[in-house]
């Protein structure tokens, strides 16, 4: 991680009102980065992609690390075996103690307030349209653009694949040269729709923060030395 | 009528190709998508897999339009590029068009 999480911050968490929650879990729940856990684990539900998944295990088995080390006992620990608590449930807990935090985006910048972090939880949870055709967006985590050829097969229902996972697979999935022998990146992972399993490749231009291309299927899929083997 | 497999449908694709009956956008179109969405590998020989692969690989970045495909050179593949593709695929697995 870009930013690893500073003990001082559960130190800081510890401030929270949620501290006042009463424990239902056996997990404790006046550790605020049992919190940053449950909402890692809130992330891992809604991702699109493996990598996405796997990106936000990583994150919470990270925090658990950290927690091992600064002395926390696994028992009061949120593991992965644990039931999360939904955002909507923490939201209700977190207005019935603390009437003043009412907003989501209050209370995630409360627990999310510090560079890198924060920008990662942001690039998780775009909703909504993000298609552009041309020159627009500059940033991932803002939009992605499409060259015409691209932009053509977002239109077609047999090729589309929503902005958001496009986004998931350049931003978690693995990064290849072109087979092409271009300047962009292909990234590569595995999604899911309508329950079906598909190997997904998106070729990205970093500095313009283009897609060029992107297709899903149920093949294997090789570059050089790369594998992701057939999904059915 | 009976419903073409995606094994036959993929020979009769390149057959209206060949023919000029369908336009080399929506083949390529229907070509990456009945081979990498629809078809079985098992349905097909060690040869016909290798080549429809080929294929199928081209045609999902196959551009039709010419801007882009100056504008991002080898990002692309042109018509010419899936023609000749086609025609060595006819040889290459030797059916009767």
């Amino acid at each position: 991680m870009d930013n690893p999480l500073s003990l001082n911050r559960y130190t800081y968490v510890h401030n929270n009102p949620l501290r006042f929650v009463d424990p239902s879990g056996h997990w404790n729940q006046a550790i605020g980065a049992n919190w940053v856990i449950n909402e890692a684990k809130n992330k891992w539900t809604l991702a699109q992609t493996e990598g996405e998944k796997r990106y936000w295990q990583n994150y919470a088995n990270d925090i658990r690390a950290k927690m091992i080390k600064a002395g926390y006992s696994q028992s009061d620990i949120m593991q992965s075996t644990d039931a999360m608590i939904p955002d909507s449930e923490v939201m209700k807990m977190a207005r019935e103690s603390a009437p003043g935090l009412t907003l989501i985006a209050d209370f995630n910048k409360a627990l999310w307030d510090y560079p890198g972090e924060a920008a990662a939880v942001k690039g998780a949870f775009f909703v909504g349209s993000l298609f552009n055709k041309g020159k627009g967006f500059s940033k991932l985590e803002e939009g992605l653009n499409f060259t015409g050829t691209a932009a053509k097969h977002m239109n077609e229902a047999g090729r589309f694949i929503p902005v958001q996972i496009q986004q998931s697979v350049i931003k978690y999935g693995k990064g290849f040269p072109d087979p092409r022998g271009t300047n962009a990146t292909m990234y590569y992972d595995v999604m899911y729709k309508n329950g079906k399993k598909y190997n997904v490749e998106v070729l990205y231009d970093a500095e313009t923060n283009t897609v060029f291309h992107f297709k899903y299927t149920d093949r294997e899929i090789r570059n050089g030395n790369f594998v992701l083997p057939a999904t059915k | 009528m009976k419903e073409r497999t995606p094994r036959e449908r993929l020979y009769w694709l390149i057959n209206l190709y060949l023919k000029k009956q369908i336009e080399p956008d929506r083949f390529c179109n229907e070509f990456h998508i009945t081979f990498d969405h629809d078809a079985d590998p098992s349905e097909f020989s060690v040869l016909e897999n290798k080549e429809f692969s080929e294929l199928a690989e081209m045609a999902a970045r196959f551009s039709p339009l010419e801007e882009d495909l100056k504008l991002y050179p080898n990002v692309y593949y042109s018509e010419r590029d899936i023609e000749d593709k086609i025609i060595h695929i006819v040889q290459a697995l030797n059916f009767k068009v």
